[in-house]
């Protein structure tokens, strides 16, 4: 019977036969380039929600920043809501000059104020 | 210079359906791995068998390692660990091929040489830490990670003081030993300056034994691709961050832990970690993260609402409740606790188990359900826990969730474990930090 896999240590930046997402020292999509759709956390104690006393239409433009969360804002920088912690690793993205803007995907007032975002990355 | 200290193996992960297979060298490496992305000088002075010597020195030469030091021959063992599960959603089935038959070659002239840096660094394995440290000079500043071999008291060092000592809630000292925080750290004061509880992924708790003082690091908690090492590599990167504040280091620590947890390539985790370095510690310290003590998640109360019944495969229940207990939560299965329904049941024993369950989960202040079929008590059970407002999870590992109802009313429906683990802890740290839990 054969055997599988590499054979060999493949895990390191210049192995000669890396394919992407298996071997070699880069993953198939690194992470920061990662276009992001998820629904906002605290949505209904936002400042968005607090100034306009509903949430954004679909459609609306919206930017991501960070604070002590990762945020979403609208064009004028006002907070949306919060992203999901699972995506906190985009602090280091945003450092590293990546810019991730989109649009608000979907948003009800009811039963609760939510919205989903969807945002794509850009490398400055 | 900080020379890192233990054994080298070879992981294997195991294809299996939470991963696919991957053969990675393993031990300290994984801390190799972290200073390496960060760009610090490093040596490492490794015990191996001989057959590895090879891989270990070209391997350690792609990290850019300044210096390789082999401290003993490995005998009569492959240095092999297969790994079942790499995520720690429960117990990871970590197997060492042959591991009652290791004995090691010390090199004495080998050894010597750890007077040569600054700062050691060991992560205990099968060797003789003691003996080691008779080998090093008084002004070095020595850290320890004991989280393998060192079962009890008896076994840590006594003739060095750690500068830190590193210890996980997975650990056998932390499982024989632990029955609260402060007689933990009382116990372990005479052995080190600072203490380091590891608590997965619901932070760390640390101890100054100069000052008594206890404060905690939160962790970023996610989803994750394996935690294989994650351990390893949060010790290093406290040692050899850039601040002199040890809990600044720490906070530093978490995040780099966390890029090293989302992959195992080794340029993307050093690009992110690179980007991390230049963010300001206040910055990272000021970041909201997952702060869940161990005792404490005796009071999370989880119901799991599920087809719990005799005639039923409960694999997929077993392993999430198993799962569950290991990071010390405490799962409730109505069925278990009140009884299963007989196929006869009259209306005396009928009102009987629909008053006990709803009393279990009036106790709970979490609920996840186990969607093994459209069983419509675990279905009405969800629906009576988001009206509640209670954190409500979906683990959903046949796909099988499709009704928009179902879909869009818990907090998470998923079919990864993880991720499903990953929410427990980040819904119970919310209502920790809020002091409602």
């Amino acid at each position: 019977m054969g055997s599988m896999g590499p054979g060999h240590l493949s895990d390191y930046s210049d192995y000669k036969e890396a394919v992407k997402g298996k071997t070699g020292g880069k993953d198939t999509v690194y992470i920061c380039d990662k276009a992001v759709s998820t629904f906002l956390e605290d949505v209904a104690t936002s400042d968005y929600y607090k100034q306009n006393g509903g949430v954004p239409a679909k459609g609306t433009f919206v930017r991501i920043t960070s604070s002590s969360r990762i945020v979403a804002v609208d064009k004028n920088g006002v907070v949306i809501g919060n992203l999901p912690t699972d995506y906190n690793y985009l602090l280091a993205c945003l450092e590293e000059g990546y810019q991730y803007e989109g649009v608000v995907e979907d948003s009800y007032d009811q039963p609760f104020p939510s919205v989903q975002i969807a945002v794509t990355p850009q490398k400055i | 210079m900080i020379c890192i200290v233990g054994d080298i193996l070879t992981d294997v992960m195991l294809n299996t359906p939470l991963s696919e297979s991957k053969m990675r060298l393993g031990g300290i490496i994984h801390a190799a791995r972290g200073i390496w992305a960060m760009g610090i000088e490093y040596a490492c002075a490794y015990f191996a068998p001989s057959y590895l010597d090879c891989h270990i020195n070209f391997y350690l030469d792609k990290m850019a390692c300044s210096k390789i030091i082999k401290l003993g021959n490995v005998i009569n063992n492959p240095y092999t660990m297969l790994i079942e599960e790499p995520k720690e959603i429960g117990n990871q089935g970590y197997e060492q091929l042959y591991r009652d038959t290791i004995d090691i070659e010390y090199n004495l002239e080998e050894i010597g040489k750890l007077k040569e840096f600054d700062q050691l660094m060991f992560i205990s394995g099968n060797y003789d830490m003691n003996f080691l440290l008779d080998n090093t000079n008084i002004d070095q500043m020595l850290y320890a990670d004991v989280a393998n071999n060192v079962k009890d008291l008896n076994d840590l060092p006594t003739n060095r003081l750690f500068e830190t000592l590193f210890v996980s809630t997975s650990s056998d000292l932390f499982t024989n030993r632990f029955k609260d925080g402060q007689s933990f750290f009382k116990m372990l004061e005479p052995f080190a300056n600072n203490i380091v509880l590891k608590e997965n992924r619901g932070g760390s708790r640390v101890y100054n034994s100069k000052t008594g003082v206890i404060y905690h690091i939160p962790a970023q908690t996610c989803s994750i691709t394996h935690s294989v090492g994650v351990g390893d590599v949060y010790d290093v990167s406290s040692i050899v961050a850039p601040s002199e504040s040890l809990e600044n280091r720490l906070h530093f620590a978490s995040w780099v832990a966390m890029q090293y947890a989302k992959t195992t390539f080794v340029d993307n985790f050093r690009q992110s970690v690179q980007s991390t370095l230049k963010i300001s510690a206040d910055r990272l310290k000021a970041f909201d993260g997952c702060l869940l003590p161990w005792e404490v998640r005796q009071r999370c109360q989880i119901y799991i609402a599920a087809p719990d019944f005799d005639f039923m495969d409960r694999a997929l229940i077993n392993t999430l409740c198993e799962s569950l207990k290991y990071h010390n939560f405490c799962p409730r299965r109505p069925i278990l606790e009140n009884g299963q329904m007989t196929a006869d049941a009259d209306k005396k024993e009928r009102q009987y188990l629909y008053h006990a369950d709803m009393a279990l989960l009036e106790k709970c202040n979490m609920l996840i359900a186990v969607l093994m079929n459209n069983d419509p008590g675990t279905l009405i059970e969800i629906g009576m826990a988001v009206q509640r407002g209670m954190p409500t999870l979906v683990y959903d590992p046949k796909g099988i969730a499709d009704n928009c109802m179902l879909t869009e009313c818990p907090t998470l429906v998923s079919s990864d474990l993880d991720a499903i683990m990953a929410k427990v802890f980040i819904e119970y740290s919310k209502l920790f930090k809020n002091g409602t839990l």
